[in-house]
Parts: structure tokens; C-alpha cells; sequence
């Protein structure tokens, strides 16, 4: 009952017709508070649909989503834009700081749509940038940064609201292994100081700050793995360090997961097994028209 | 506070795209100044006008062909039209009836005569107009002749004699006094007696020909002259005592209509009516040209909208940024409507302070003096505001409306 994120079945699908695509097919995940997930799998298997979805960026197509108790699944545009403003913050993979902004308007952005008070905004602001170390650059706009830096701005901007979750899409995806343990810190940080953390990554080292790695494919969840910190679960190792966890190797991605699921098998089978209006095979071959 | 903060947004993103911005308040800027331009330059014209009939000083009665005024129950026009009086003319029983009148010390008949005046095979000035005329013109026209002297009732010479307007002079014989000289006008031959002095610049008022272009000959030469008989295009009467002047012009309205068996295809005008007159075309000039200018400010409005929708696609993914930290649908439109008005705003005090600047320039380098109305100022300025707000609005619905996911994609 203490999950703050419960999805029951939740599909997501694109088009219509014989386009259509299923994004995220059926989905059921529980998510405590105070966890940290790390989401796998290979591209096009629906994990940044399903964070916009958690996110309340995106509505579901079917499914039931309850959010700290509340249903949210057909909330209007309006009240999911507070519950973005008050709840959750994203970190991107691309950073998305505004460019005609400094820093500190960049992490006080937030704040503006609560009505606050520029100074305060400001302070609290200068707070966030201090608290992921950048105190310093405060006035720089971002084309002055280095991609870590602007990352830990945008993660920065993700805290200055204090949201219970924060929802972070391959927020290492264009950083060095320098800055990303630099930002997977931060976040780890913020995951001890009982933010819920989501965060989808195609690096296996990352995991290694996870208390829990959630594999998709295809839409689906097809492993789900409690890990503790510091290590890196086997079945994270298998599926990416084969193939150096490139995403140009996304097939054999694909294959080395085949091969890990089967031994959690059990449990995903459960999962992805319910009783569902199309055939795992038919939505394949649907989403390769599209 | 939200309001505070939109405020501060809209000048923040304002300023950091300032070449769109400025591009953006250029249409509104241009709206304005054209708008209050046009008909502060009107206004000026319209002025002097009346100044300058109030100049005239002689207290004249001018009568037209051809019904060209309507005039409501007071005897105040209403709507002028000129054109009405082709296909009409004076008679000479008009002349002579009118001369029979009290009350009357002037009668000078006016007639066009066709024919170009050249001073020998090269100098011709076909723009100049030969005008036959009888009695005391320099009186009725409240003009001196300033070299020479007007025609004298002289049957004892065989010399034609003319007077003639100060462009003549200068353009047919190039000089300020060619008093003596003789030029001809459809092999007659002419010899100018007097030269008048300029005549005030009418040549805005479109019913008073330019006199400074016109020679003057004896009424009486006109028939040897011209071929097409005698077209009285106006008769200008000046009354004996000023302060008679509505008497007479009533006499002399009876008069042409008894002639007439009751049709009315005459005008009869006293100074004030030509005042009169003169504002009418002129207000219904400015309107005309101020509608113009009008919609030069509704395309400033389109130009406002175009801009504003390529300034929203290209911040789409700003806006999706900012959806995604919780600005909801109706702060992103507050911000962009906000930007619009802000835009509005300051192209409306950017055109006020143009508009001021181009009346000083007008007053300037130009003999125009503008005159700018307060209301106009003020009406042009809330239109354009308006207008501004009013086309900020539709790009501004399109930002509100975009998709949060989908905007992220977008480059920043
Ligand atoms: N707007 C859309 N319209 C149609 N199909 C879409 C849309 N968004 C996503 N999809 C489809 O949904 C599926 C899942 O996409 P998603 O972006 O969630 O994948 P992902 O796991 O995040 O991949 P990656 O690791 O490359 O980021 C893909 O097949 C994609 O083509
Ligand atoms: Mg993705």
C-alpha cells in the first residue's frame, strides 16, 4: 500500500489502424517509495514511453495508474501538469537547459509556474545549484558549460521543487564515464536523501546505484531484479557486456537477453502472461509495418 | 504574481531574440506613424486652407455650372461633387440678368479659352490657361498686379493686351517683367501689360484653378479667339456691401433659377460655403487616406502573427521543456500573450515617439505643418495595440496546445 507508483496493465499505443504501434503493451509495475530503478533494455522497447507515462508527460491508452494513492490515469492536461510541477522532475538525456537562460534561471524555472516570488525563486535556486556543486556557475548560460555540468543543472532544476520522484531518461547518454559518475553520485545522493529515482540507462556499470533493474522489450517487463548497491546484477552483465554495452549492437542486445530471461523466468512469465486481447507475435509484426 | 513573473519571462525571451522582436513592433510602428501622419498632414492642410480663405479677405460670390453642392434644411453643404457640373455652363443671359441685380459692384465672367500660348517655335507652355475675363479681377480675386497695370476698357488700340500669372512670365519668357513683350495664342497675336503677384498656394484646394499659370485676356477678344463660343465656367460677383453678401447670393440664386423654369443646375456660393467646401473634400480625403493607413495597420497585425508562429515553432522545444516542469496550458498561453502584448506595447510607444518625429521632420523640410490630434494619436496607438494582441493570440492557442512529448524532441 506504501507504493507511490502502482501501474495495473497499462498500454500505451501509437496510430491507429494497421499503423498502429504498441509502445508499451500491458505493463504492471509497484514502485515503493525510496527506491532506485534502473530501466534496461534495447532501443525501441519502450522505456522512454513508459517513463513519460510515470511522468504524467503522456497519458496511457488502457491500464490503471495510481500515483501516492491517487488515480492519475485520466487526469486532465491541467492537473498532470501540477503533478509534474509538485511530484516529479526529469533529467533528459539531452539536458534541455533554455539556452537564452542562465543557470540559476534554468534551475528557478519551476519555481516561476508556482507563483513564487523571483527572490526566493532565486535562492532556493542558488540552494539546488549548490547542493549538485556548481554554486560557481551560477551565471553561466549553458553553451559556457561542459554537457556534466549542464547535466547537473537540468538535475538541479529536477530537485528545486523537492518531488518524491525523479524520473531520469539516459541521463548519461551523450556524457563521458567521467561525468556520469559524477551525475549517477548525484543522483545517488538524492536516492539517500528518499527521492524515488527512475532511470533508464543502457549502462550495466550504472546499475551498480540501483536497488532494482527492470528489464523491457518490446513493450513489455520481461525481467525485474531486485539488486543491492554497489553491484552489478548478472543478468544486467549478460545482456550488455557481451556486446559492450553499445546500442549499435541492440540485436545482439536483444539475443543476449533472450538468453538471460529464461532463468527468471518464473517471475516475468507471471507478468506477461495475463489474459490480453493481441498476441505477443501480432504486435511484432505490426510494429515492423509501422 | 503570475503575472509579475510573465511579465519578467516575456522581456527575458524579448531580449534575447531582440532582431525578431524589433522586426515584430516594425509593423506596429509603421501602422501608427502612417495612421497619424496622414491625417495630422490632412489636418494641417485642412487648416491652412481655412486660414487662407479667411485671407481672402473680399467677400465673394462665386457661381458654378451644373448642380454640384446638396445642402441640408440650415443651407449647409453637405457633399460636394465637382463633376456634376459637366455637360453645363453659364449663359451669357446668366451674365447679363446677374448684372441687372442691386446690390452688386462686380460681375467678372470667366471662360476658358483652348489654345496654346508660344512665344515663338520652342517656347510654349501648354500647361498655362488663357482665361477671358470682364470687369475688376485683381478686385475679385483680392490680387494686386505688380508690374504693369490690369486691362483698361482701351478700344483706341489695335494691340491685344493681356495680364498674366507669375509662372507665365517666368516660364514663357523667363524673366519677372516682360511687360511689352508679345507672345501669341492660336496665331493672335498678344502683348502683356501687367504681371499679378503670386497667388497664395491653392493648388491643394482641387476646385480653384492656379491663377499664377493663367493669362488673363479681354472678355471681348475671346470671340476672335476661340473657336468653341462662350463657356462660362464661373462668375464671380462681389457684392457692394460685404455684410450683404447672403442677400445677394439669395438674389442672385432666384435670378438663375426664374431663367431656369425652377431646374437647378447652377451654384450659387458664398466665401463661407467655399470654406466649407474645401473641408468637406479635404475630411473626406483624410478618411480615404486614414482607411489606407488602417490597413496598413491590420497587415502590421498579420505580420505580428506570422512572426509570433515562427517564433513558436521554433521554441517548441522550450515549450515542451516547460511543460515537462509544470508550466500548464494556460501559463504557456499567458506567456505568449504576454509577449504579444509586451510587443504591442512597446511598438505603440515606439510609434507614438516615430510619429512625433516624422510631424517634426514634415515640419521641417517641408512647407507642410501637420497638425496632430490627440484622439487620433490615441485611437491609432489602441488599434495597433490591439490589433497586436488580438494576432498574438492564434500562435499563442497553438503554443498552448502543443504536446508536451512531442515538443521535447525538438532541438533547443
Ligand atoms: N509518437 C510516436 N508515434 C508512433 N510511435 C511511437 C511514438 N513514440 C514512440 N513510438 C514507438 O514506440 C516504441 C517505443 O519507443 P520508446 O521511445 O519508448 O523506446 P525506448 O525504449 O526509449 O528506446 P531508446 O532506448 O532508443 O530510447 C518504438 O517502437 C517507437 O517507434
Ligand atoms: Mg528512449
Amino acid at each position: 500500500m506504501n507504493n507511490i507508483i502502482q501501474l495495473q496493465d497499462v498500454s500505451k499505443l501509437y496510430g491507429f489502424g494497421d499503423a498502429t504501434t504498441v509502445a508499451v503493451e500491458d505493463v504492471s509495475l509497484q514502485v515503493r517509495k525510496g527506491e532506485f530503478i534502473a530501466v534496461m533494455g534495447p532501443s525501441g522497447s519502450g522505456k522512454s514511453t513508459l517513463m513519460n507515462l510515470i511522468g504524467l508527460l503522456d497519458r496511457p491508452t488502457e491500464g490503471m495508474y495510481m500515483l501516492q494513492g491517487r488515480k492519475v490515469s485520466r487526469l486532465s492536461a491541467w492537473r498532470r501538469a501540477r503533478y509534474r510541477r509538485d511530484c516529479i522532475g526529469f533529467v533528459f538525456q539531452s539536458f534541455n537547459l533554455l539556452a537564452t537562460m542562465t543557470s540559476l534561471e534554468n534551475v528557478a524555472l519551476p519555481l516561476a509556474y508556482k507563483g513564487m516570488t523571483q527572490t526566493r525563486r532565486l535562492k532556493q535556486a542558488g540552494n539546488a545549484l549548490e547542493r549538485v556543486g556548481l554554486a560557481d556557475r551560477e551565471y553561466y548560460y549553458p553553451n559556457q558549460l561542459s554537457g556534466g555540468q549542464m547535466q547537473r543543472v537540468a538535475i538541479a532544476r529536477a530537485l528545486v521543487n523537492n518531488p518524491e520522484i525523479i524520473i531520469a531518461d539516459e541521463p548519461t547518454g551523450n556524457l563521458d564515464s567521467a561525468s556520469s559518475r559524477v551525475v549517477l553520485e548525484l543522483l545517488s545522493d538524492l536516492h539517500k536523501s528518499g527521492h524515488t529515482i527512475l532511470m533508464v540507462t543502457h549502462n550495466p556499470e550504472l546499475t551498480r546505484y540501483a536497488t532494482r533493474v527492470v528489464f523491457m522489450h518490446d513493450g513489455t517487463i520481461v525481467a525485474d531484479q531486485s539488486s543491492s548497491i554497489g553491484t552489478v546484477p548478472d543478468i544486467a552483465k549478460k545482456m550488455y557486456l557481451k556486446p559492450k554495452k553499445t546500442e549499435e549492437d541492440d540485436l545482439e542486445g536483444v539475443s543476449a537477453l533472450m538468453d538471460a530471461v529464461p532463468q527468471k523466468d518464473e517471475k516475468s512469465a507471471k507478468k506477461t502472461k495475463k489474459p490480453k486481447k493481441k498476441s505477443k507475435s501480432s504486435k511484432k509484426s505490426r510494429s515492423k509495418k509501422s | 504574481m503570475m503575472l509579475k513573473n510573465n511579465l519578467r519571462m516575456a522581456l527575458g525571451s524579448l531580449r534575447s531574440s531582440r532582431g525578431r522582436s524589433f522586426l515584430t513592433m516594425l509593423g506596429i510602428i509603421v501602422g501608427i506613424v502612417s495612421v497619424v501622419t496622414i491625417v495630422s498632414v490632412g489636418e494641417g492642410v485642412k487648416r491652412s486652407i481655412a486660414g487662407e480663405a479667411d485671407s481672402l479677405g473680399a467677400e465673394t460670390i462665386t457661381v458654378l455650372p451644373g448642380n454640384q453642392v446638396e445642402r441640408d434644411e440650415t443651407g449647409t453643404i453637405t457633399s460636394y461633387n465637382p463633376l456634376q457640373s459637366v455637360g453645363y455652363s453659364l449663359t451669357e443671359t446668366d451674365l447679363a440678368e446677374i448684372k441687372k441685380l442691386d446690390g452688386i459692384s462686380e460681375v467678372v465672367p470667366f471662360v476658358r479659352v483652348s489654345g496654346i500660348p508660344q512665344l515663338d517655335e520652342q517656347t510654349q507652355m501648354p500647361s498655362a490657361d488663357v482665361l477671358a475675363v470682364s470687369g475688376d479681377v485683381p478686385q475679385v480675386l483680392n490680387q494686386e498686379v505688380r508690374f504693369g497695370t490690369w486691362l483698361e476698357e482701351d478700344t483706341s488700340s489695335s494691340r491685344r493686351f493681356v495680364v498674366i500669372g507669375s509662372n507665365v512670365a517666368a516660364e514663357l519668357f523667363d524673366e519677372l517683367a516682360p511687360i511689352g513683350r508679345s507672345f501669341h495664342v492660336n496665331d493672335q497675336s498678344f502683348t502683356v501689360r501687367g504681371v499679378f503677384t503670386d497667388f497664395p498656394d491653392t493648388s491643394i484646394a482641387p476646385i480653384a484653378p492656379d491663377y499664377d499659370d493663367a493669362i488673363f485676356v479681354s472678355y471681348e477678344e475671346n470671340k476672335q479667339v476661340s473657336s468653341n463660343g462662350q463657356n462660362i465656367y464661373q462668375i464671380i460677383v462681389s457684392p457692394e456691401d460685404p455684410s450683404e453678401s447672403a442677400a445677394v447670393t439669395e438674389r442672385i440664386h432666384m435670378t438663375l433659377l426664374n431663367l431656369r423654369r425652377g431646374s437647378i443646375d447652377f451654384t450659387v456660393l458664398q466665401r463661407s460655403d467655399t470654406v466649407e467646401v474645401y473641408g468637406d473634400i479635404l475630411d473626406s480625403l483624410t478618411v480615404g487616406i486614414a482607411a489606407i493607413a488602417g490597413i496598413s495597420l491590420f497587415v502590421a497585425g498579420v505580420g505580428i502573427m506570422n512572426i509570433m508562429f515562427v517564433s513558436v515553432s521554433e521554441r517548441t522545444g522550450e515549450i515542451g521543456v516547460r511543460k515537462a516542469i509544470g508550466a500548464t496550458n494556460t501559463q504557456i498561453l499567458g506567456q505568449f500573450i504576454t509577449e504579444a502584448i509586451v510587443l504591442s506595447l512597446l511598438g505603440g510607444i515606439f510609434g507614438v515617439l516615430a510619429s512625433l518625429l516624422a510631424n517634426y521632420f514634415l515640419r521641417l523640410l517641408t512647407p507642410i505643418e501637420p497638425v496632430i490630434l490627440p484622439e487620433v494619436m490615441i485611437l491609432a496607438t489602441i488599434t495597433a495595440f490591439a490589433v497586436g494582441v488580438l494576432f498574438g493570440t492564434a500562435p499563442a492557442i497553438k503554443a498552448a496546445r502543443k504536446d508536451p512529448i512531442e515538443s521535447l524532441r525538438y532541438r533547443l
